[in-house]
């Protein structure tokens, strides 16, 4: 198992090497950088602008270096913990990005654990009751969850958590709880105004996890060890539960690799529409206001988690399952 | 609702005495719409697609207006509706709509419409209305639906500027759809050139392949399309940024192709009749055009159909931010745009349309894409268990 | 007449298109009739002063505010939020003679806690100036001085403290403060490159703690409503950033904090800790009626100032509300405007948009809100900017060549602006071309209605005199040569509602035969495009338009300026600013425009004010600089249930600092109404 932990986190991080190399691309091509802009900005206010004022300028940011050494700066300097200065904020990115990325995760995951609790049952129940009302019922949901844009998803349940519950959506925080130091009582404050973006960005993977569970619980309830089983007067729901429930949750955790991208996109999307205080709407201001150095955090931070969350989901199902150690 | 209708392996059982007579006799693909006819939701999905396309397809001459055509009588205005019998209970063979009545309600800002019975505006079919150019090629001024001169119809009801939102949606699915059809079809290069190339090839091609795959699988997708398309130059015209998002959308969509070309690769490869092409002489792209290709393109159709969704809803989504499509090029997304605020649903709940319309889409592609999958797997037993 | 010629600073010019005859005919009939302009103002400013319009709102506003002593009061009470905190008694902490304001309806009750967006901070807890404005933006008052004095020749300004005035931290206020901000900051080569061309020259001269001049080395009249309306701009607590400035402290030692806190350099870290931008932003002292607790990068935690000078007319120490959460909400206004609708915030006003009122209302029919409509200062809600200079030619040649002004008069006449007003404004704005605000006494209803009728017809003629014709039977024109004629316009969509204006106008100019391309773009961008000067065509609303702001940065009326909100005429500004040094001469006209902007300025006469104002006007509805579409429009301002002496009208905008004149610091709870 030891190798293994080894092995996965060593492959680790050549990925990340290697998206961010594509990060760094991605933010080097809109058309103009920081220090042309200064200097229009200074030549605009009627400052003489020297030939030396622009070589100190772009050495400040190393723009006078290559481009592969400029890469080197930035990912060096994100290693040591320095993600660079935001000039929409005039802040340093670091302060930006720590607070949102912690709601960030607490939305992520806990949509993650929405898809489970959510899929597991109602997939299993799916499966073994095939054709039934509830059955359909349930395959339809899925259907329209699995189809129904995140964005569209949040303005429905917003307006609906107001117009029925009086719901405050604008924050993960009731009032008199936003300053209060950590506590059960926050904790619990803190879920209860997480649920409606949890169920918002976990509805589709949850849709998906069910459809999945659903496909591969009728596959292994039609093997002939079921049928024997079955036919031996085996009870109906050890039956289920012993053996092909085991085989059939599998993909679920292999699945975290697939959903944890979409979690994160729906997250970043949902997040905008409900103007909660994550990456996501930090995201699309720096994108849009081409602060690239925040933005280039950002998408790092987001890949990041990414990365790690499959590498912990493969670990998971390598503990889980001992023959994926061997392979 | 039927059970059959929802019972995607429940066949008929003529369809599989018809398949097992036919036998071998019957070609691959006749036999995968064999298969493919008995999943009737995907079916119906399949034909509700095909009515929206060809509705989008000729959405000038269905559209009674065009996308900037406004009505200044109807700003805000709800949809009207279709009457055959008038305000006094007369029965009359042609449809009308009656016109909008607006008042400002000066206590709560609201435009409020009302029907006015005294005015009808007979429905004519197939009559001269807004002069238009059928796909930028051909004059015409013929409507499916239209009205008189001087009066109007807004089935959908109208935006903040009167403009019909039917033709609108229309136009906007013309746009969306094309771009899950033109996005699909890039992804479809791009993942059997990829896909193939490592898979035929093996050796350090694959291995590249695959780390590429494994990267752009593990990058979430939305943050990656905000910041490309964040960076498309602002003078670029409509059509050019059309291309760009479609070009954006595919450039991350193109793995999970890939990575299922590239496993039938490594294992047709090994198939006898590949080699024997080989030794026979055959080039490489001959080999696998000629005896690779054929054999898994009808997965390739279905995976293809499933990837669909994920572009509308990419498109949709940028647009919605406002980072995607912008007018005057119409969108659904463009359109969603509009309706940002929650209580939209409120206040005008039409100007959500379109929000329905990419819901349906993307169901009907999921569908059709599901009956596609199970009918092309040459393993299936079409539910016949 | 003129204090300085305006033609005298350029001898020799250069020749200019033939075209440009008609601009300078335009200038030199105002010319002419300026003695009898000037006649017709003095006796509308007469008739206006004699008559005073129905006033709103409490006469207090309007007047110099009382002091404790003159309306009798000597005891004061405080809120018991600041009881048992170890603080000198109340009596202590306010200056020698409190400042006595009038609420708009009710003596408030202490308590509570509101919840805001970080964009309504400054029109929730208004800054504190020196000077501040009268409701009806006339009139100069004192606020944090007691008095102001100007010297006959126009450049000396002296200002007088009030005794005993604190900062947040209970260091007193003094003349330093205000020094420090002009010499180390205004006047500080690395931190302004550019001199602020208001402060240019000026020294400034303290005579004891409490009084100080500004002296300029030319006339500088309207200095005084500089200092009003920009008055946050005019003082730093000397005390606290001196160990942050370069001036004060050991380089080495600055540069290390500056490392440390993780800035480019010590400029971007005042202006973080000024701005409140940082976690820090609770070690500033401030004057206002709220210090910052905490920030977090989402929210910035408030609580009242002890220290704060005002009292309401029961001695108790302003403000009444304890505690203020203003939660950073980026640039989503659709969100700020659901969250306003839904009662969910105190206070919302400057992110929202007229077309919101419906929706917005939802919430008062539900009874979780009160909205309330006020009406925007802009004479204009979109104020179309062509770029005289941008870097084409062709393009340049139509804006400013052998047609005159015959392509932007074509544009403005395709504008229907009644029927802009009806779908964008429910028929409650103002169609105005961009001139003078209606409170200007210069403001005249023909500069307003310029080249504003609706005529497509005679815009289609302008357009086919300038031989823009359709080559290639899209609809549309191209350019004399037949190369394609597009407008690409990118603008910054916020505050008023810019982008649904403008698609309208995108249908209008299309009718026409123009093809405008639109693009919405971030305020950075805007900034950064709009000072490269990149922009095609922009637009900001148009505000600077009333008697306050109006002589001092008449910005749509010549140029004399660039910014994000301004990129029309980059080089001819940069060549003003710079005396010809950099930048490019503009032509003789536009040379003339600036020497009536510096007469304006400089003006020492009330005479020789308005005929310059009036020349400037004049050369505006001529020319259209800028093209106005619909102005004074509805704003909304929601306040939740239980606020209170928030006035149900006002004016909204820039000139009066949407609320300066409206003293947030008298809203308050009333609990007892929520229901």
């Amino acid at each position: 198992m030891r190798s293994y932990l080894v092995s996965r986190v060593l492959g680790m991080v050549p990925t990340l090497a290697v998206i961010s190399v594509i990060i760094f691309t991605v933010i080097q091509l809109p058309e103009g950088d920081i220090v042309s802009s200064t200097l229009d900005r200074l030549q605009a206010q009627g400052v003489d602008v020297t030939e030396e004022y622009v070589q100190n300028l772009r050495a400040q940011y190393n723009l006078d270096k290559p481009l592969v050494l400029q890469y080197f700066y930035w990912a060096g300097n994100f290693l040591t913990g320095d993600m660079g200065y935001s000039y929409l904020f005039s802040r340093p990115v670091n302060e930006l990005v720590w607070e949102r990325l912690g709601y960030t995760l607490s939305i992520t995951v806990s949509a993650l654990f929405f898809t489970w609790i959510v899929a597991l049952p109602i997939g299993i129940y799916s499966a073994v009751r095939q054709y039934s009302i509830g059955d359909y019922i349930m395959t339809s949901v899925a259907l329209v969850g699995l189809a129904t844009p995140p964005f569209l998803l949040a303005l429905i349940f917003m307006h609906l958590g107001f117009e029925w519950f009086g719901v405050s959506t604008g924050g993960l925080f009731s009032p008199e709880y936003e300053d209060a130091p950590w506590s059960w009582g926050r904790v619990a404050d803190l879920l209860a105004h997480l649920w409606l973006p949890m169920i918002i960005v976990g509805m589709g993977s949850a849709a998906f996890t069910m459809r999945i569970l659903r496909a591969n619980l009728l596959d292994e309830l039609n093997k002939p060890y079921v049928v024997t089983a079955r036919a031996k007067g085996v009870r109906p729901a050890k039956l289920v539960l012993k053996y092909p429930v085991r085989i059939a949750i599998n993909p679920f955790i292999s699945n975290i690799g697939l959903m944890l991208p979409g979690l994160v996109s729906g997250e970043a999307l949902v997040s905008l529409v409900m103007g909660l205080p994550t990456i996501g709407p930090l995201l699309l201001q720096s994108l849009l206001n081409q602060d690239m150095f925040l933005a280039g955090s950002l998408l790092m931070w987001l890949a990041i988690l990414t990365v790690v969350g499959i590498l912990l989901s493969d670990l998971l199902l390598a503990w889980v399952d001992p023959r994926i150690r061997f392979e | 609702m039927s059970e059959a209708a929802l019972q995607p392996t429940g066949a008929g059982p003529l369809a599989g005495v018809e398949e097992r007579q036919a036998g071998a006799a019957i070609s691959p693909r006749r036999l995968m719409w064999l298969r493919f006819r008995r999943h009737r939701l995907a079916l119906a999905s399949g034909a509700f697609l095909l009515v929206l396309y060809v509705l989008a397809a000729f959405c000038e001459f269905v559209a009674p207006y065009g996308t900037t055509t406004r009505n200044d009588d109807a700003v805000n205005a709800p949809p009207m509706r279709v009457h055959f019998f008038d305000a006094d209970g007369r029965f009359h063979a042609r449809p009308f709509v009656y016109a909008y009545r607006m008042e400002v309600n000066p206590d709560t800002w609201m435009r409020e419409y009302t029907e006015d019975t005294g005015r009808p505006f007979p429905i004519r079919f197939f009559a001269r209305g807004e002069p238009y150019e059928m796909w930028n090629l051909f004059r015409m001024d013929r409507h499916l639906f239209t009205t008189d001169a001087g009066a109007y119809i807004h089935l959908f009801g109208t935006d903040p500027l009167g403009r019909d939102m039917f033709s609108r949606v229309l136009y906007g699915g013309r746009i969306s759809l094309s771009i899950g059809i033109v996005g699909v079809v890039l992804t479809i290069v791009l993942g059997i050139l990829l896909g193939g190339i490592a898979g035929y090839l093996g050796g350090l091609a694959d291995r590249v392949v695959n780390k590429a795959i494994e990267v752009l699988q593990c990058l979430p997708s939305l943050p990656l399309w905000m910041a490309l398309s964040a960076a498309l130059p602002v003078h670029w015209s409509p059509l050019l940024v059309y291309f760009g998002i479609t070009i954006i959308l595919s450039l991350f969509g193109w793995t999970a192709l890939a990575r299922q070309v590239r496993g039938r690769f490594l294992a047709l490869r090994e198939e006898e009749f590949v080699m024997a092409a080989r030794l026979i002489g055959a080039d490489t792209p001959r080999v696998i055009r000629k005896h690779m290709l054929p054999s898994f393109s009808s997965h390739i159709i279905a995976t293809a159909t499933l990837a669909v969704p994920a572009m509308i809803l990419g498109e949709t989504a940028l647009s919605f931010l406002g980072i995607g499509l912008r007018p005057p090029v119409v969108s659904w997304g463009v359109l969603m745009f509009q309706a940002q605020n929650p209580l939209v649903i409120e206040l005008t709940p039409w100007q959500m349309f379109p929000g329905l319309f990419v819901v349906l889409t993307v169901m009907a592609f999921n569908l059709l894409g599901d009956g596609l999958r199970d009918a092309a797997d040459p393993y299936s037993t079409g539910g016949m268990k | 007449m003129l204090t300085r010629s305006p033609r005298s600073r350029h001898h020799g010019c250069r020749s200019f298109p033939e075209g440009t005859r008609l601009k300078v005919l335009a200038l030199g009939k105002s010319r002419q009739g300026l003695a009898v302009v000037a006649a017709v103002a003095a006796l509308f400013a007469a008739s206006a002063t004699g008559q005073p319009p129905e006033r709103e709102f409490p006469d207090a506003w309007y007047e110099p505010p009382k002091t404790a002593s003159e309306v009798g009061l000597t005891s004061f009470s405080q809120s018991p939020f600041l009881d048992g905190r170890g603080l000198p008694p109340v009596e202590e902490r306010l200056p020698d003679d409190p400042v006595v304001i009038q609420p708009y309806d009710s003596i408030g009750k202490y308590g509570g806690k509101a919840r805001i967006t970080l964009w309504d901070s400054w029109q929730f807890f208004n800054w504190e100036h020196a000077l501040t404005l009268s409701a009806d933006m006339r009139n100069v008052l004192p606020n944090l001085a007691e008095s102001w004095s100007l010297s006959e020749d126009g450049r000396v300004t002296t200002v007088k403290l009030r005794a005993g005035l604190r900062w947040s931290d209970g260091h007193p206020l003094t003349a330093d403060d205000f020094m420090f901000r002009l010499n180390h900051v205004f006047l500080d080569p690395d931190f302004s490159p550019v001199t602020y061309r208001g402060v240019r020259g000026c020294e400034f001269v303290k005579i004891d703690d409490l009084t100080f001049q500004y002296v300029f080395p030319e006339p500088n009249p309207m200095f005084v409503n500089f200092f009003a309306q920009y008055g946050s701009h005019m003082l730093d607590p000397m005390h606290f950033f001196k160990q942050y400035h370069a001036a004060y402290r050991d380089k080495e030692e600055l540069d290390a904090l500056v490392e440390e806190e993780g800035f480019v350099s010590w400029m971007a870290m005042y202006r973080a800790l000024r701005d409140w931008g940082n976690e820090d932003a609770s070690k500033v002292p401030t004057v206002r009626a709220y210090k910052v607790v905490e920030r977090t990068p989402t929210k910035l935690r408030l609580e009242r100032n002890p220290y704060y000078f005002k009292i309401d007319p029961a001695g108790q120490q302003l403000p009444y509300i304890d505690e203020v959460d203003a939660i950073i909400l980026l640039e989503n206004s659709q969100m700020i405007a659901f969250q306003a609708a839904t009662g969910q915030l105190d206070f919302a006003a400057f992110a929202l948009k007229t077309q919101d009122i419906p929706l917005l209302k939802l919430g008062e029919a539900k009874g979780v809100n009160q909205v309330h409509v006020w009406r925007r200062l802009h004479i204009s809600d979109v104020s179309i900017q062509p770029n005289y200079n941008f870097d084409d030619p062709k393009y340049r040649e139509l804006l400013w060549g052998k047609g005159e002004r015959r392509f932007i008069r074509a544009l403005s006449h395709a504008i229907d602006r009644e029927q802009m007003n009806e779908m964008i404004y429910f028929g409650r704005g103002v169609p105005s071309q961009v001139t003078a605000h209606p409170s200007s006494r210069w403001y005249e209803q023909r500069f307003a209605e310029a080249h504003a009728r609706y005529d497509p017809d005679y815009a289609r003629q302008l357009l086919d005199e300038l031989e823009l014709a359709d080559v290639d039977g899209d609809g549309l024109r191209e350019y004399p040569d037949g190369s394609k004629l597009t407008i690409t316009f990118e603008f910054l969509d916020f505050e008023t509602p810019k982008s649904i204006t403008m698609e309208l106008v995108r249908d209008y100019w299309r009718e026409i035969g123009i093809d405008l391309r639109l693009k919405s773009v971030e305020r950075r961008l805007q900034a950064e495009r709009a000072q490269a000067n990149k922009m095609q065509m922009t637009l900001w609303h148009a505000d600077k338009v009333t008697d306050i702001l109006f002589p001092l940065v008449p910005d749509w009326f010549y140029p004399h300026r660039t910014g994000w909100d301004i990129a029309m005429w980059n080089h001819w500004a940069r060549y003003y600013q710079t005396d010809g040094r950099l930048g490019e001469r503009p032509p003789d006209d536009v040379r003339e425009l600036q020497g009536w902007g510096d007469a304006l300025r400089m003006a020492t006469t009330e005479a020789d004010r308005t005929v310059a104002a009036k020349a400037l006007l004049e050369a505006a509805a001529e020319n259209l600089w800028t093209i106005g579409t619909v102005g004074q429009a509805p704003h909304p301002v929601v306040v939740s249930k239980r606020l209170r002496n928030v006035t149900p009208t006002g004016i909204w905008g820039w000139d009066n600092r949407w609320t300066l004149s409206y003293h947030p610091a008298t809203w308050y709870f009333d609990e007892s109404h929520e229901d």
